[in-house]
């Protein structure tokens, strides 16, 4: 099961834990950290572009900065490109044990047919789990209708995968004050949702928490629920 | 040089553009006992595979001293890395060692001589042991150790190589990567009359890293957690729930909504006083 988080922000994080520690914590789990920069205006700036790249860095997945129009796009070339990435390294690593190299051109036409065959097939028939985790900071505002259609293309194509495909859709920071650092607009699914609501009250606030964002939309990416416990009350300990 | 230690010294080779590590045996045995461990680590389908890379003797001043090359280990020590990069990085590293822990305790081996200049960091939390001249076969008596990570000289357990002895280790670890007052320093000075664990608890709980850790250490101190995949589990959770914690003091009060009731009261005091 493949296991993706794609961020879409246009800023920097501003408080709670390091995105970048997120995004590594993502990495142990098995689950790719993509992140997109979305400017329109070019209000990045040198610090955001950095933690931009760093996060895809500790992520193990791909970065890209582009205007609004192209995101839709992008969400799907990275969202693709991370799938059969991912499959590569797996496949590499097998010929590593097998043949000693996991050179595709060291082999063979043949063989090497052979196995960009196998990467392919299996790219088109795992299944795939991509998370949206959307920043929702003021500037973020006249992007959404962007980020929707967005979301709409990327179910379309995940539709279309043979593998089963499961989209989830999360912003932060969180409309309710005091709730989820990520708040869930849309829980894993692959039907062709009415995305026109999403997004529609949004609470617009000052900080962005993508760390802890992060750290959420990985919870529920690999599907772990906020009180698992070892089997003896661990919560309990925190009830100070 | 890369290091020096009680069995040997390390030095740093290259073969091409690869780069290796040389250990050099001062002990014949001791050095011998290592490699066969690292032989057998290096055939398992672990992160240690292919470890041990070539094994031979050093003839130098008519004196064979026994050496092997292993895979070379980038990296800095776990408290450069934490004052370099922010002690926030402790969940993600803390997650790393133990899963490399776990790794070797499930090909049988007990780690022994755990501490912090035995583990490199890079890159993003990355995480890898070097030094295996304290691993053990469970169940056996830890050969290697260094006093204060040794749940012995804390008197709280046997020296018998079992995961909980590692885990031990591994907690006091990462507490001496946290201590930045060197309290460890004043540790060793103590006669075992007066070594209490009470002292590592309080450390526990005025660390702000380590409070939040600190159903975890706490755990792993009294040994309580018996395999290191209990303790990945746990530590996983802590992770998760450390944002929680922040929030668990109360609620801000809902001054509005006081400040309301209080003028109703003032109004109906008031309403009193005057029919």
């Amino acid at each position: 099961m493949m296991q993706q988080i794609l961020l879409i922000t246009d800023g920097c994080s501003n408080v709670g834990v390091s995105p970048v520690i997120a995004a590594a914590q993502a990495k142990t789990e098995g689950v790719a950290v993509n992140v997109i920069g979305v400017i329109d205006q070019g209000e990045l700036g040198v610090l955001g572009t950095e933690e931009i790249r760093e996060i895809a860095a500790a992520g193990g997945g791909m970065h890209r900065i582009v205007h609004s129009r192209q995101l839709s796009q992008t969400v799907q070339m990275m969202t693709r490109r991370t799938v059969t990435h991912s499959i590569q390294e797996a496949v590499g690593k097998e010929l590593r044990q097998i043949l000693g190299h996991a050179q595709l051109e060291q082999l063979p036409p043949g063989q090497r047919a052979e196995v960009v065959q196998v990467i392919d097939d299996m790219s088109e028939t795992s299944s795939l789990r991509v998370a949206l985790l959307i920043d929702a900071s003021a500037s973020m505002k006249p992007k959404l209708p962007a980020v929707r259609e967005a979301i709409h293309d990327l179910l379309l194509s995940l539709r279309a995968r043979a593998g089963t495909s499961e989209l989830a859709v999360l912003h932060f920071p969180a409309t309710r004050a005091g709730g989820d650092d990520a708040e869930i607009d849309l829980d894993w699914t692959n039907e062709l949702a009415n995305l026109d609501k999403m997004f529609y009250k949004i609470n617009m606030k000052g900080t962005t928490p993508t760390g802890p964002a992060l750290l959420r939309t990985l919870q529920l990416v690999t599907d772990k629920s906020f009180a698992q416990t070892t089997g003896d009350g661990m919560l309990s300990d925190y009830v100070v | 040089m890369l290091g020096a230690g009680a069995n040997g010294l390390v030095v740093l080779v290259r073969k091409g553009r690869f780069k290796y590590a040389l250990k050099a045996g001062f002990e014949t045995v001791d050095h011998q006992s290592e490699i066969n461990t690292l032989r057998k680590l290096s055939r398992t389908e672990t992160s240690f595979k292919n470890f041990l890379v070539d094994v031979d003797d050093l003839i130098v001043d008519g004196k064979e001293i026994p050496f092997s090359v292993m895979r070379y280990i980038e990296g800095m020590n776990l408290s450069q890395f934490l004052q370099k990069n922010g002690r926030d990085w402790i969940y993600v590293i803390g997650g790393k060692l133990l899963k490399r822990l776990t790794e070797l305790h499930q090909s049988g081996f007990i780690f022994g001589d755990l501490k912090i200049e035995n583990m490199l960091v890079a890159g993003y939390g990355d995480v890898e042991l070097v030094d295996f001249g304290g691993v053990t076969p469970k169940g056996r008596a830890i050969k290697q150790l260094t006093e204060v990570y040794d749940r012995g000289f804390w008197m709280a357990g046997e020296r018998v190589a079992d995961e909980s002895y590692d885990l031990f280790s591994f907690a006091i670890l990462l507490l001496k990567a946290l201590d930045s007052k060197n309290r460890f320093a004043s540790f060793l000075q103590t006669l075992p009359q007066t070594r209490d664990m009470e002292q590592l608890y309080a450390m526990i709980s005025e660390n702000p890293v380590a409070a939040q850790l600190s159903p975890f250490l706490r755990k792993a101190l009294q040994g309580q957690i018996a395999t290191s995949q209990e303790a990945c589990l746990l530590w996983r959770s802590i992770v998760y729930h450390k944002d929680i914690k922040r929030r668990l003091p109360s609620p801000p009060l809902p001054w509005l909504k006081i400040c309301f009731a209080a003028s109703l009261l003032i109004f109906g005091a008031t309403l009193y006083i005057y029919w």
